[in-house]
Parts: C-alpha cells; sequence; structure tokens
C-alpha cells in the first residue's frame, strides 16, 4: 500500500517546526549554475517553430550559417574578425554534425569510457561509452564536468623554467642536467603521482625509473583505498584492490563506502546496484542493502536498512558483525558495539543466508577495519562472487606507507628531485604542509600538472601535461580493460603528454610523436593479449572505434585466506566526532575550479558552493545553533580552527559533525567573477580568496594512515549566521503537520512500497482519472513521454550535469543561488522521512512534465509556449516577453526565467557551448525541452538516411543518456510496445500532481525497499 | 451683412425657463439659450428633439464588441490555431473579456467623437459670440432679431416683461 | 438663490422648511454657505487660474517630496531596466511580487474615481458631484501608476508590442487572447482611455468657465481646452446623453477592470489564486481601497483648499458609510474563501489556507484581516464617522490593508504552492522599495499638479447641485 500519509520534509529546520510548532524556523537558503554568455541564436529556436524540420534552401542557409558563425564566434572569443570557409573540406567534418570520439575519462582514476561529442572540432559535451562495460553509457557529474578543464583559462601556455616562459628543449637540457647531478650527488630522484591506469604511462615512467637507479614513484591517493589494499595483502598476499560486483550480491551491508557516490567507481557500482534492484512489474530481483556511515550519503539514502555510527566506532561495528558471524569475541574486546542489536542480527542473518551472494564493503582507511570485512567476506564465501581477485581493479593504487616515506625522506633532505605528475599533492594529503617544506628543500622539482595549483607552483620547473581529452593514451582500470583514449582536440597549448616528458626527462627522449608512441606501446604489450589473430592495424582501428580493448585476466593468483590478526579496537572516546567526507561533485577537490560542479547542489544537502558543518538537528538544538550560525570547530589533536556555518542534516550520526572536503583549494579565487554584475551583487569570493577551507591537513595520522576523523570535536558558535546556497529549503517555509488538510491527505508526491506488500501486488496510488471540460488532443504522430524510476534514482546529479552541459544553462554563482535564481532545468527534489527504521529518503529527478494541457501555455499572452504535434510543451525565446506568468503557472516550479545577462566564464571556457542549443537571453523564460534538438536531430537522420531512426530507445536525453542507474526511460507514450508506454502502465508508475488535470507526460515508479527480513 | 440677434440675460434658471416658455408662446422662435450648467427642463422648453447619439453609441459598442471576436476567431482559429493547454481553438468563454472591453471602449470613443462632431466642437474652435457671464453666473436667452419686422423691439420688450436682467443687440462672429 | 435663509447651523443639526416640514435630508442642499453661482466660479476657478495668490508652502513642500520620490522610483527603473528583472527579489518560485502587488494596489485605487462619477451618478446620488472630479483625477494617476508595473516587469519590456494584435512580418504569428494578460492589457487601457475621455468631457465647461474669465495667454490655453464650449443649450441636451452614455458604460466597465484583474488569478491554478469569488472579491476590495484614498486626498484638499463647504462633514460621511459597507463586502469574501477552502475538499487550497494563516509569515494576514475587516467596523458610530481625524487614520489604515491583501494573496499564494521542495520566500531588494516609492511618488506629484492647474471640482455641476439643492429654492419650478 503506498505510503501517502507519511510526512515528509526536505530540512532538519522543517521538520522541527512539523514535530513543534513553537519552533520558528530558521532562515536558511540556495544554490547555482554557470553560464556561458553567447550570441548565437537558434538552431532550437527555429526547428521548435517550425515544429517539423523542412529543410529548404533558406533553412539551410540559416543552419549552416548559423553553426559557421557559432564557430567563429567561438573561436574569436569576443567577435568575428576573420570568417573563413574550409578549403578542404576536411573528410570528417560536416558542418553542423557532430563527431564522437571513444576514449577514456580523465575526470578520476576510475578510468569509465566516454564518447566526446565534437563539433568542429571541439569537444563540447563528455557522455559515456554505450560499449564500455565499465560504465555502459553512464557518465558521473564530475567526469562530465571535467570537459571544461581543456578549456581552461588558467592552463599554463608551455613550459616554465623558474617561472620563466621556456622552450621544451631548454626545459629538458635544464631538468635533464639537475636530475643527474642529483643522480650524481647520490641524492634520491622521486616520482610522485595520483593512481595512474594507464599502461603505457607506467612503462615510460618504468623506463624513467630506469635511467635513475634507486629512484622510485610513489602512488597515492587522496580519498585513500590502500587499506584494502594492505589487508589484501595480509589475507590474500596480493596487494590488489577487488572488483566489487554490486550486480552479483543479493546482499550488501557497506560500512561508511559511499559506492554510488564517491567511492572507487560509482559510476560503474551504481549500475551494477541497480542491475541487482531492477523490478520489472511484480518480478526481478531485489538485493538487500544493509549501510552504516556517519553522516548521511546517497548510497545510504538508498539503503534498506541503515545505521549510524560515529566514525571511530565504525571498526568496532564491523568486528561486531564478525563476532556475530563466529569470529573471536576477543575481535570487540567484550565492548558493547554501536550497532542495535535488531539491526545487527538483520543484517548477520540476512549475510549469512545470502552466503556467497553477500557482499561486504568498507570505506574505511584503516587497515584493521579492512582486514574484517576481508574475514567477514571470506567467512561468507563472497571471494570469487562479488569479489573479484582474478581481474582485480586498478582504480586504486595509493601507497600511505610509501607516501609517508617519501614525507619522511624529504623531511631529512635526501630527495634530489621530485617529479610531480598530477595533483595537487600538499593540498591533498594530511601530511601537505610537512610534504611543502620537505619540497622547498629539494633542489629540483619537476612539475607536470597543466594548470596551476599549490604543488605546482612550488615547482621550478614546469612541464604542463596535455589534458586528457588532447592526448593520445591509455587506460586500465581493470586488470585487462584496456581503455583507449584518443584525443578530442589539438593540443591548446604548448603542453606535452607525461610519458614524453619523462622520457626526455631521462634522456631517453621518443622521437615518435604520441600517436606513434602509443601505438608502438599497444603493438608490443597489450595486441599480443588481445589481438586474436588480426592484424595489428585491424585490431587498433576496431580499438579505437570500440574505446576499449579486453585482454583477459593478466595476473592469476591463487588466493589463499591467511586468518588475519586483529587487535581488540581501542573503546572509542567519548564526546563529538569530526568526520571529513567527500561531497558527490567534488569528491577531492580536483576540480574545485570547475563551476558547474561548484553549483551543482549536492544530492544530500542541496547545497551549492557552500562548505558547511553537518550537524543533526538535535545535536544542534542542544547545542543552540541554528541553520547557518557561524560556529568554530575545534578538534581533538590540533590546534586547527575551522570557521563554518552549520547546515542540519537529518540521518548524520548525532555525535558526528561531517565537513566535507575539496575545498579552499588554489584557482578558486576564479570565482570572485561568477555572477551577473550589479548594485547588491556578492561574489562568490573575495578578490584573490579561496572557495572554502582545505580540511586535508586535518586528517588524522594512524602511523601511516590519514583517518578522516578526529575526535574531541566542539562546536562554538560565533553569533554570526548567513544564508546558505541551497536549492531546496530556500526559507523557513514549513507545512507544519498540524495543518493537514481538513480530512484529507496530504498529496503523494513521492510514493514508496515496501517490498513485501510490492510482491503482494500493491501498486502505486493514482490519482490521474479526472474528467475534463475539453475534448482530448489528439497528437497524431508520437507522444513523447519518460518514465523515472525512483527506486533506481540515487540522486547523484550526473543528470543534472549533462542537462547543463547539452543545454547550455548558465552558472548563477553563489548569491543567485541564495536568492533562487538558480537556472537549472533539471533538479533533483530531496525529501526525508522519519520511519518506522530511521531516515528515509527519497529522491525525485524534477523536470518539465511536457503536460498535455499545459497550464503554462493558456496564461502566456504572446503565445510563446505551446504545445507541439508531438506533445512537447515548447518555449519559443523570441518571441518570450518575460512576464512569468507560465512560472507562476507551473505546478512544478520546473521553469527557469533569465533575471540577469549571465556572464559569461572568462574566457574559453564558452567554447564548450552547444550549438544546437539557444543560448538565452536575459528577459526570457527556459525550461526542459526532452531535449528537442536530439529529438531533431533524430529527426532530420531518418529524413536523410531513409532508415527510421527514432525507433523506440534510438533518441535519449541527456539526462537519460548519463544516468548510471537507468532511472530515466525517455521514448514515444504512442508506441505500445515502447520501453516508456509499458513503463507508464507499471504497478508502480505513478504521475506527481496529475490530479491538477494537466497530464503530465512523465510518469515516476515507487520507490522500493527491501524490509523483508531474508533476500528476495 | 451679418445677423443681429437679441439676447436676454437672466440670474436664474427658472426665469430663463419662464422667458422661453413666454417668448415661444408669443410666437418667437428662440435660436439658443446660453447656460453655465445644463438647465434641466429648458430643452423641452425650447421644444428641441431628443439627442439621437444614443443610436451613435449602440452601433458603436456592438461593432467594437463582435469586430473583437471577429478577430479573437480568425486568430485563433484561422490564422494561428496552434495547441495551447490542449484548449479548444474557439475558446469562446475566455474570448469574453475581449469582446466587452472593445465594445465599451470603441463606444466611449466613438460617441464623444460624435458629440463633437455634432456640436462642432474641437480645440481652437472660435466662439461664436461673446455672452458675457454665460458660463459663469448667468443664463442667456437668444433670439433672431429679424425674424419678422420690428421683431427686435418687440422682443426685447417681452424679454424685459418677464424679468431679463438686461437685453442686447449683438451682432455675433458666425450664424449661432 | 435664497438669501433670506438662515445661516446654517452645522449640517449635524435638523433642517426644517420654511413651512415647518421636515425635510428629507437627502434633499438638502449638498453645498453649505449659501453661495452664489459666481461665488463658486470664483472659489473653484480661481485657485487654478492663479487668482488665490501663489500656492502654499504646503503645496511646494508637497511638490518636493513627491518629486523626489517619484525621481528615486524612476531611476530604480531605469537601472532595472537596463539590468535585468534579477535586481527585484523574484524568484523561480516567486515569479510576481511587489510589482504585481503595487500594480493591483494601484488599479484598486483607481475604482473610486469612475465609481464615484459614473454609478453614483446613475444612482443619481447627488453627492457626488463635489468630489467626482478629483476622484476621477485620483483614477487617472491611480491607473497610470498601476499600468507602469506591468510593463516595466516584464523581462523584455522593449516588446510589450508583442501583446497586441497587429499584422506582422513574421508571417502567421498572433497572440494569445485566452491569456488574462491580454485582457488586462485590453481592461485596463480600456478603462483609462474611457476614464479619461468621461473626466475630460465634465472639464470642457469648467474649461470654458475660466476661458471666459481670462486673459491673454491663459485664455487662449483654456480656450484649446475648452474646445470652444459656449454652453448652448443644444450642446448641452448632447452632452448631457453622451455624459449619462458613459456613465452608462463605464459602470459595467468599472466592475470589468477589477474583474479582469482578479482574472490573473483566478484563472491559474495556484491554490489561493485559483477562485471563483476573485471578481467580486476584488471589485469590493478595490472599491474599499479607492474610497479610503479618496478621503485620504479630500480631507487634506479639503484642509489645505479651504473646500469645507463644498466637501461637508455629509459627504465624508456618505464616503465612510460605502467604506464600511464594502469593508464588510471585503469581510464576507475573506471568510467565503476560508468556507470554501473548506468546504471544497481541494488539499492544496485547504493546505494554503492553513498556511496563509499559521504558517510563519500569519502577520501579512493580521494586518490585513485587521486593517480590512476589523478597524472599519468602528464606522458604525456616527461619532466616529464626524471625528476627521479619526476618519483620516482609518483611511490610511484601510489603505495600507489593501496593499498587504494583495501581497498576502499574491505572494504567500505562490510561496508555499504544490511542490514543497519549491517553496521560497520573497526578499525585496532596494530596487523594489524604490519602485515602489516611486509609484506613490508619481501619484502624488500628479495629484499635486492636478490641484494646482485644474478645478478641483466640477464647476458646472455643482452650480447645478447649488441651485437645484435647496428643496426650498425651486422645488418644482423648473
Amino acid at each position: 500500500m503506498p505510503d501517502s500519509e507519511k510526512q515528509y520534509y526536505k530540512s532538519a529546520a522543517e521538520r522541527a517546526s512539523q514535530l513543534d510548532p513553537s519552533v520558528p524556523a530558521p532562515a536558511d537558503i540556495p544554490e547555482a549554475g554557470l553560464l556561458e554568455k553567447g550570441v548565437l541564436s537558434g538552431v532550437a529556436g527555429l526547428i521548435e517553430q517550425a515544429g517539423e524540420l523542412k529543410m529548404d534552401r533558406a533553412a539551410f542557409l540559416k543552419l549552416t550559417g548559423f553553426s559557421f558563425a557559432a564557430a567563429a564566434l567561438a573561436g574569436c572569443g569576443s567577435a568575428a574578425e576573420k570568417a573563413l570557409p574550409y578549403l578542404v573540406q576536411p573528410d570528417d567534418t560536416l558542418p553542423g554534425v557532430a563527431n564522437y570520439y571513444a576514449s577514456v575519462c580523465g575526470g578520476c582514476s576510475a578510468g569509465c569510457g566516454t564518447l566526446a561529442k565534437d563539433r568542429d572540432a571541439r569537444p563540447i559535451k563528455l557522455e559515456g561509452n554505450p560499449r564500455h562495460p565499465l560504465n555502459r553509457g553512464a557518465l558521473c557529474a564530475m567526469g562530465q564536468a571535467s570537459l571544461l578543464g581543456v578549456y581552461d583559462t588558467r592552463r599554463l601556455k608551455g613550459p616554465q623554467v623558474r617561472g620563466k616562459d621556456a622552450t621544451w628543449a631548454e626545459l629538458d637540457e635544464a631538468v635533464r642536467g639537475g636530475l643527474r647531478e642529483q643522480a650524481a650527488k647520490g641524492k634520491k630522484v622521486r616520482l610522485l603521482s595520483r593512481t595512474l591506469i594507464s599502461p603505457s604511462l607506467k612503462a615510460d615512467i618504468a623506463a624513467f625509473l630506469k635511467a635513475f637507479p634507486g629512484s622510485r614513484h610513489v602512488v597515492y591517493d587522496p580519498l585513500s583505498a590502500s587499506a584494502i589494499l594492505d589487508a589484501h595483502q595480509a589475507t590474500h598476499g596480493r596487494r590488489v584492490l577487488p572488483h566489487y560486483r554490486f550486480d552479483k550480491a543479493d546482499v550488501i551491508a557497506a560500512f561508511e563506502a559511499d559506492f554510488l557516490g564517491t567511492w572507487i567507481s560509482p559510476v560503474e557500482f551504481a549500475g551494477a546496484y541497480s542491475e541487482g534492484r531492477r523490478l520489472r512489474g511484480h518480478e526481478g530481483r531485489f538485493s538487500k542493502h544493509f549501510h552504516v556511515e556517519s553522516g548521511l550519503t546517497i548510497t545510504g539514502s538508498k539503503a534498506d536498512e541503515r545505521a549510524t555510527v560515529r566514525p571511530s566506532e565504525l571498526t568496532l561495528a564491523l568486528a561486531q558483525l564478525a563476532v556475530r558471524l563466529g569470529a573471536p569475541a576477543a575481535w570487540t574486546g567484550g565492548a558493547a558495539g554501536p550497532l542495535p542489536q535488531a539491526r545487527l542480527e538483520s543484517m548477520a542473518s540476512s549475510l549469512k543466508s545470502a552466503g556467497a551472494k553477500a557482499l561486504v564493503v568498507c570505506g574505511s582507511t584503516e587497515t584493521r577495519a579492512q582486514l574484517i570485512a576481508n574475514w567477514i567476506n571470506h567467512r561468507l564465501g563472497a571471494y570469487g562472487t562479488t569479489l573479484d581477485l582474478e581481474r582485480p581493479s586498478l582504480q586504486r593504487q595509493g601507497d600511505d606507507g610509501a607516501l609517508a616515506e617519501l614525507v619522511a625522506e624529504l623531511g631529512r633532505g635526501e630527495v634530489g628531485a621530485l617529479i610531480v605528475l598530477d595533483g595537487d599533492v600538499v593540498s591533498e594529503v594530511a601530511q601537505g604542509p610537512a610534504l611543502a617544506e620537505g619540497m622547498a628543500k629539494v633542489p629540483v622539482t619537476v612539475g607536470l600538472a597543466d594548470g596551476d595549483n599549490d604543488t605546482a607552483q612550488m615547482c621550478s620547473f614546469r612541464a604542463p601535461q596535455t589534458h586528457w581529452l588532447e592526448a593520445w593514451t591509455d587506460a586500465e582500470p581493470l586488470s585487462g580493460l584496456v581503455g583507449l583514449n584518443q584525443p578530442a582536440i589539438r593540443p591548446r597549448t604548448d603542453a606535452r603528454q607525461a610519458g614524453l616528458s619523462l622520457l626526455a626527462f631521462a634522456g631517453k627522449p621518443s622521437a615518435s610523436k604520441p600517436l606513434d608512441h602509443l601505438k608502438e606501446f599497444w603493438k608490443r604489450e597489450i595486441f599480443p593479449r588481445a589481438g586474436k589473430g588480426r592484424a595489428f592495424d585491424a585490431f587498433w582501428d576496431d580499438t579505437l572505434l570500440a574505446g576499449f580493448a579486453d585482454t583477459g585476466a593478466v595476473e592469476a593468483g591463487g588466493h589463499s585466506f591467511r586468518e588475519p590478526r586483529i587487535e581488540a579496537a581501542a573503546a572509542p572516546a567519548a564526546g563529538y566526532e569530526v568526520l571529513f567526507y567527500p561531497k558527490v561533485a567534488l569528491q577531492d577537490g580536483r576540480h574545485a575550479v570547475n563551476p558547474w560542479l561548484q553549483e551543482l547542489p549536492d544530492p544530500v544537502t542541496k547545497l551549492s558552493w557552500d562548505q558547511a558543518i553537518l550537524v543533526h538537528p538535535d545535536t544542534a538544538k542542544g547545542l543552540g545553533l541554528a541553520q547557518g550560525d557561524m560556529v568554530k570547530l575545534t578538534m581533538g589533536g590540533t590546534d586547527a580552527v575551522l570557521t563554518l556555518p552549520v547546515y542540519l542534516q537529518p540521518g548524520q550520526d548525532p555525535r558526528t559533525f561531517s565537513v566535507p572536503m575539496g575545498y579552499g583549494r588554489a584557482g578558486t579565487d576564479r570565482f570572485h567573477s561568477v555572477g551577473p554584475k550589479w548594485l547588491l551583487a556578492v561574489p562568490v569570493v573575495g578578490e584573490g580568496e579561496r572557495l572554502g577551507v582545505n580540511v586535508a591537513p586535518l586528517f588524522r595520522l594512524e602511523g601511516a594512515q590519514p583517518l578522516t576523523s578526529r575526535v574531541g570535536a566542539a562546536l562554538a558558535g560565533t553569533g554570526e549566521n548567513i544564508m546558505l546556497a541551497c536549492t531546496q529549503i530556500h526559507q523557513s517555509l514549513y507545512v507544519p503537520s498540524y495543518m493537514t488538510p481538513v480530512g484529507g491527505r496530504r498529496v503523494p508526491i513521492v510514493q514508496e512500497l515496501s517490498l513485501e506488500e510490492f510482491r503482494k501486488g500493491a501498486s502505486a496510488e493514482r490519482d490521474d482519472d479526472i474528467p475534463s471540460l475539453y475534448a482530448d488532443r489528439k497528437f497524431p504522430g508520437k507522444r513523447w513521454g519518460m518514465a523515472i524510476d525512483l527506486t533506481a534514482c540515487n540522486g547523484c546529479s550526473a543528470c543534472i550535469t549533462a542537462c547543463q552541459v547539452e543545454n547550455n544553462i548558465p552558472v548563477v554563482g553563489r548569491e543567485e543561488v541564495r536568492r533562487a535564481h538558480e537556472m537549472l532545468w533539471l533538479r533533483i527534489d530531496r525529501y526525508y522521512h522519519d520511519g518506522a527504521d530511521g531516515l528515509e529518503t527519497v529522491s525525485q529527478p524534477m523536470l518539465c512534465q511536457q503536460c498535455g494541457d499545459a497550464p503554462c501555455e493558456t496564461v502566456c499572452p504572446v503565445d510563446a509556449t505551446t504545445t507541439s504535434e508531438e506533445g512537447l510543451n515548447m518555449q519559443a525565446y523570441n518571441r518570450c516577453v518575460g512576464t512569468r506568468y507560465c512560472a507562476n503557472n507551473c505546478p512544478y516550479k520546473v521553469r527557469r526565467f533569465n533575471w540577469f545577462d549571465w556572464p559569461a566564464v572568462p574566457g574559453s571556457e564558452t567554447l564548450t557551448l552547444n550549438p544546437d542549443v539557444t543560448v538565452r537571453k536575459r528577459g526570457v523564460m527556459e525550461k526542459c525541452s526532452f531535449c528537442v534538438q536530439r529529438i531533431m536531430e533524430g529527426r532530420a537522420e531518418s529524413a536523410r538516411s531513409g532508415e527510421d531512426k527514432m525507433k523506440d530507445g534510438d533518441i535519449k536525453t541527456a539526462c537519460q543518456q548519463t544516468c548510471p542507474a537507468e532511472a530515466i526511460t525517455f521514448g514515444d507514450l504512442h508506441d505500445p510496445e515502447s520501453r516508456v508506454a509499458k513503463l507508464a502502465a507499471d504497478p508502480r508508475a505513478f504521475r506527481v500532481l496529475a490530479d491538477l488535470g494537466v497530464k503530465p507526460a512523465i510518469s515516476y515508479l515507487a520507490q522500493v525497499r527491501n524490509t523483508s527480513s531474508v533476500p528476495a | 451683412m451679418s445677423r443681429r440677434y437679441v439676447v436676454g440675460y437672466f440670474e436664474e434658471d427658472g426665469r430663463l425657463i419662464r422667458a422661453v416658455k413666454e417668448l415661444r408662446d408669443q410666437g418667437w422662435a428662440v435660436a439658443d439659450c446660453f447656460t453655465p450648467y445644463p438647465v434641466p427642463g429648458l430643452d423641452e422648453a425650447m421644444g428641441l428633439e431628443h439627442s439621437y447619439l444614443g443610436w451613435v453609441a449602440f452601433v458603436a459598442a456592438m461593432v467594437g464588441a463582435f469586430g473583437m471576436l471577429a478577430l479573437e476567431l480568425f486568430v485563433a482559429v484561422y490564422a494561428w490555431p496552434v495547441n495551447i493547454g490542449g484548449r479548444p481553438n474557439a475558446s469562446i468563454p475566455a474570448f469574453i473579456p475581449p469582446f466587452f472591453e472593445a465594445g465599451v471602449l470603441n463606444c466611449a470613443l466613438t460617441t464623444v467623437g460624435a458629440l463633437l462632431a455634432v456640436c462642432k466642437l474641437y480645440p481652437g474652435r472660435e466662439v461664436p459670440a461673446d455672452l458675457p457671464r454665460t458660463t459663469d453666473d448667468r443664463f442667456a436667452v437668444v433670439l433672431d432679431a429679424d425674424q419678422a419686422p420690428g421683431a427686435a423691439d418687440r422682443i426685447t420688450a417681452a424679454l424685459k416683461r418677464v424679468g431679463a436682467l438686461e437685453v442686447t443687440e449683438q451682432t455675433p462672429r458666425e450664424a449661432l | 438663490m435664497q438669501s433670506s435663509a438662515a445661516s446654517v447651523a452645522g449640517a449635524a443639526s435638523r433642517p426644517v422648511a420654511a413651512h415647518g416640514h421636515e425635510v428629507d435630508p437627502s434633499d438638502l442642499p449638498w453645498v453649505e454657505g449659501h453661495k452664489t453661482l459666481g461665488q463658486v466660479t470664483r472659489e473653484i476657478a480661481d485657485y487654478p487660474m492663479g487668482r488665490a495668490g501663489m500656492p502654499g508652502a504646503w503645496w511646494w513642500i508637497g511638490l518636493a517630496i513627491s518629486a523626489t520620490a517619484l525621481g528615486i522610483g524612476g531611476v530604480c527603473i531605469l537601472y532595472l531596466m537596463f539590468v535585468g528583472i534579477g535586481t527585484l527579489g523574484l524568484s523561480k518560485t516567486i515569479g510576481w511580487g511587489f510589482c504585481i502587488t503595487n500594480f493591483v494596489f494601484w488599479v484598486g485605487i483607481g475604482h473610486a474615481g469612475t465609481l464615484i462619477s459614473a454609478i453614483l451618478y446613475l444612482l443619481r446620488q447627488r453627492w457626488r458631484t463635489s468630489v467626482n472630479r478629483s476622484a476621477e483625477a485620483m483614477t487617472l494617476i491611480a491607473v497610470m501608476c498601476a499600468g507602469l508595473f506591468p510593463l516595466m516587469h516584464m523581462g523584455r519590456p522593449w516588446f510589450f508590442f508583442f501583446l497586441a494584435p497587429y499584422p506582422n512580418t513574421r508571417g502567421s504569428l498572433w497572440m494569445n487572447f485566452r491569456s488574462p494578460l491580454v485582457w488586462d492589457m485590453l481592461a485596463i487601457s480600456t478603462y483609462f482611455t474611457v476614464s479619461l475621455v468621461f473626466w475630460y468631457l465634465g472639464l470642457i465647461p469648467d474649461w470654458a468657465t475660466m476661458r471666459d474669465r481670462a486673459h491673454g495667454l491663459r485664455k487662449r490655453i483654456y480656450g484649446l481646452l475648452s474646445f470652444g464650449w459656449t454652453g448652448s443649450a443644444r450642446h448641452w441636451k448632447h452632452y448631457e446623453l453622451v455624459y449619462l452614455i458613459l456613465a452608462g458604460i463605464a459602470t459595467p466597465l468599472v466592475l470589468s477592470v477589477h474583474s479582469v484583474v482578479s482574472g490573473d488569478f483566478a484563472t491559474s491554478l495556484v491554490p489561493g489564486w485559483h477562485a471563483t469569488i476573485f471578481p467580486p472579491y476584488f471589485v469590493a476590495g478595490a472599491i474599499f481601497s479607492g474610497f479610503a484614498m479618496v478621503l485620504t486626498l479630500m480631507l487634506v484638499a479639503r484642509k489645505t483648499m479651504h473646500f469645507e463647504e463644498y466637501i461637508t462633514l455629509r459627504h465624508i460621511d456618505m464616503m465612510t458609510k460605502v467604506m464600511l459597507f464594502t469593508s464588510m463586502a471585503v469581510g464576507l469574501a475573506y471568510l467565503s474563501e476560508f468556507y470554501i477552502a473548506w468546504y471544497s475538499g481541494d488539499r492544496y487550497e485547504q493546505q494554503h489556507f492553513l498556511n496563509r494563516f499559521l504558517g510563519p509569515y500569519g502577520w501579512w494576514a493580521f494586518i490585513m484581516y485587521g486593517c480590512n475587516m476589523g478597524i472599519p467596523q468602528v464606522l458604525w458610530f456616527k461619532a466616529v464617522r464626524r471625528n476627521l481625524l479619526v476618519v483620516f487614520l482609518i483611511s490610511l489604515t484601510s489603505n495600507l490593508g489593501m496593499w498587504f491583501e494583495r501581497w498576502v494573496i499574491f505572494v504567500s499564494s505562490l510561496q508555499a504552492d504544490f511542490l514543497p521542495s519549491s517553496w521560497q520566500f520573497y526578499h525585496p531588494t532596494l530596487i523594489d522599495y524604490g519602485v515602489m516609492l516611486g509609484s506613490f511618488g508619481l501619484f502624488f506629484t500628479m495629484f499635486l499638479l492636478f490641484a494646482r492647474f485644474v478645478p478641483m471640482i466640477a464647476i458646472a455641476e455643482i452650480k447645478h447641485e447649488v441651485a437645484h439643492g435647496d428643496p426650498n429654492a425651486h422645488h418644482g419650478e423648473a
């Protein structure tokens, strides 16, 4: 039975007010988006108005002229001074037609396959490669946003020697000399990088290391998984990261592992997790998910059963479970353990009955915790099914021990040369300050980063490497799965690939160009394993097209299990603790300068731009703190004081304060210029200031292990209160529970079903069979519609970024988010509910519902918004005069108004504008168009090729295309065989606010939770 | 030579009406009266016909209203029939407010235009005769001095008899 | 005139006719002081003709203050248009805020004028004569103030003509007659035009009166303005009919304007807006606020321009009674809204009304209900109605209350409609306040100029009143 009686709330403040009417709802606030300013006028508008594409000569000229003008304008930055046509048309470039290049995402070390969408030789959007087994077409927000990096105006233009521009020859000469000199002196040569998954680069590194005997390559990860590798070294004799198979798991128990949001390979995991929970009608597998964590993550919000513990109790909680499953009682040291008995029983019995199909994952950076997790997985027989060691993951290779050793070496002044490949190590690790101090003593420091960061700025030599979109390289995220990274654009700066730089430094410069260099490597290393008897060229071409090659398992190794020796965990200290956690969009902060990611509302807090301390509402009440109160956070073991605002976060452990990492990075001063310039404008950051505070130096080191938490935390209010940039609770407005309508029920905007009831035939409550005064308008052909599965959606927000990139949606800056001026066409609404088993969270993507009887249309005085023949609710920007009546009358509040001429991000970032979508001017309304440009492309393609390119599934909206959980389905509702039509008739389907008679074209599928005690 | 008129001035509208009645009883044609405000019963006393401007107003209202309705139907059904919120092309109930407003507007403008035209009023129009204080506190009756031989004197006498404050003979700039 | 009548001791005393019978009080003259026609002309026309000396300090101070406010508003509007609507406190959830509140507020104020001149004319309420000219002027000015807002409030005001049906070069491209905004535009412009014509028609004889008393340039100007009016009985005959026709069509027009304005809200589906009671509710509210504003202005003008004998305590008494009546009509509408929200079973509507009262911004509603429904109840007492200071204060609170009524209806409805995820609050910016200040500046500046250059009381009409108002004077004679 749908539980429409549930009292949902959106924020802690609201809940407090619901429970206690006397509590005044505190003020809190909003978020935002960026925009590239544009001069481009509209193909989309043209097409929208035409209804169908009639390509006569004039229209053709308009279209081609448009694309050309766009390219010319974009190319010149501000205005077209010279525009020359192609003298010789390149074979593979058609004006107005995009090329897609298979590549590998360099946004993080997960190594997802991508397709870079190129228009006129410029990548304008990144999409997942549908053929890639890892991410199957999906891509996270961070991956998509990393596109901006290639156009970043802050990139180095070329090599520098001691702060002065130099030629590559000069730089190579100097570095080579320096290295030789240091090596001769017996000083150590060290190479430092984050996890590298490129086999070809590793080969180059090996060659480099060979040239300098005694040199070493130190790998670190800002979000360290070193403990997992170390634990496997201890239990399985191999320092590997297992490949977690969530798709094969019937029962999942996760301990502080945000595997849908930030942990190791979230896109892949989200897809696999969804695979294990895909309902078809009343049928389908549905895994059971237990989650134990300190803060609330999107993964925790999807869990069927969730418990919170303090960070210091995590290991004990794992031990508690292990003991329950038969481990020596000494592991817990006799302590009671933080998990409630009922939850523990339920977890243990579910895991036991799932046996090999169970999976326990742990995100702790403590080896002890990982050892226990390994023990449990082994005990359950999960190795070999849900944990793959045959083809382990290479996505995290960092070694905390090696890094600690390097720091020690630096401290002792033993290092003569340090080459930092990528990453901003001094800002990313606990030992940052010590590293910086040590680096200052190193005579030869070489930075290969292509932009400015704190580490690179300390290097005497700067050898900028190409952006991954400009590079010929490869990636091996899983053992034997090698992605081929082909460039989507010529290098925009005088940069050189890292491998080639290293070879040059080693005095063995490669004579080949990057492509040939890579080809040589592949011919040598990859082809023999994966060639399958073809010629190399054919293999190469196939691989380029597919984006990856599968060489099969590389390392065969037994996995004899050695029982770990576990010492009893120390009893957790009393008092509050602080947890430093990665946010979905920023994670370790490597993309902190990316405005798309900064503005992306966090899936959990809905905060954009702001770094806030998350506190449980009850705790805050006890401490006398309210939303937005500036507090000073102090903690044990350090004198550091963090001054940040408080954000009330339900679902937080009551004794844990969470602080997001990834802030306070070099380059974030650029956001000073984001947002409209006007009288009362407030810049995101002050001139020259950084956004937020970097918390990495506050990680606690236990031996070599960086623990992202500290005990003995305390908050002290400063008396100041600020408005947070939050997109959901812009204000403290609430409807307390006593205001439930007389004799009526609150409207079920989101619906939840328990798996048990659902299996018995329960279905979602539908409220859309209402009479109409008007005869139904017939849509003679197609009727576009969408279905969104709330069970699959985890709120990761990849769709938001996809929409933003696809549709040229501006970034507006913190102040404008506070003022509820964010422009995102697609938002994810998040509702909380206090269930019997604790907090339940539902994420609901909300976009234009493309109503059949659209209330926005009748009120527009100028017919700027009308319904198309295919049921699309269209917006003609040219016609709009901006009365905003349509937005008022939209019950879903999905229309967005251009309050200002949003200023462009300075410089070349405007090159990411999609020429197929009009850049909107000030004063016009805009909204989701169901990616009409993609529909029109399909139509044009059908017309051109004579085949039906609009079959079910051929046209995907940007949000659907990128969704890791495949929660979104788009298609023709009139085709009874289409997936969307079937989903719309699913027992879980309901339409939001359908009782208003607006006939929305989007069906939502109710969230299902597996509350049954045995795996289903 | 232009015509001469006898003008009688009164201090009260009541006396003016009595004078008009008497003069007309005596067979004199009263050319016009001039008063600072519309005097009730004066038109009856002068024997003026009812104004026909009511018909002008009615026709103008109908033309305005149905003209607008025709435009609405032309636009929504014929010229630009788009699907707006699933509503029928001819959304008659929604067309009523413009229908009404256009009727009122056309009625008002046309009727007032007709008034000005009928009375030949326009900015810059010369005042035909100088009749002191008739827009202030005097009431004047004007009769053609030449409507019968010797009429001027007899009219003057009659006016004095009914209590005219003052009687003058004037030659206005144009025919009244 | 009956110069022998005893001087009137005061409107409160019981008038007794000369022959000893009590007379119906409504037959009493509405102008006191037994004025002669010439006296009326002088007393009213001397101000605009500059014969009453230079305007007093109050006029200059008032003009300085209101012109400054107008200037500030003008700067704000220009800034708004150059920089964008984002400079207002509007948001993705609240698309209409201060500006539309002000718009409807001013349209409401603009109701009293035409109501007084047209409806009371048709109803033969003779007391209208003393106040109709100013009330109509106030209407015109208020409608001008109102008209400002929707225009500058558009995202792209320079394309306002897109709202008009005109043959265009874009092929078949027309506007949407189903949109209440189109109705609005037609209704407001028609209302303004008809009111202007009606007002000017009434002024023509007065310009002529002034022309005939003036010399030189003034005479030329008044001559142009008077269209050559002479007061011919033949003209009066047509004039009176046309005036009657205008009054006749203006009457439904007045009722339609606010009904149409309310359509902007009633035809939408926003809970709190979506109500069939809106047209009469808005009209009642408009009349209430219009009369409050007329009272505010008249009380000041009466005092400063010494019109005590034209605008008597009885006039004020009548106006306060209208206010009392409309206040109760509005109150009934308020209560009906609540009743219907409950009775309809519409959960969104119920949620809205509970929120309106019990939500964090219940104080808005408190001001609205208190000022519009509560305070005017004291007007039941004659002593209160005769106490000008109290009446003046009530007229101010009523204006305040009516502003808040619009604010509550528009903003509290929008801020929390269907999806809680989008709920939002309105934070007005300096520009919002500046523009509002500007509209008050425009209103008072224009009204002061009107008071200075145009006869504030309809001379011809009041003469008729003076001549025929006294039941002892010419009863049955005409």
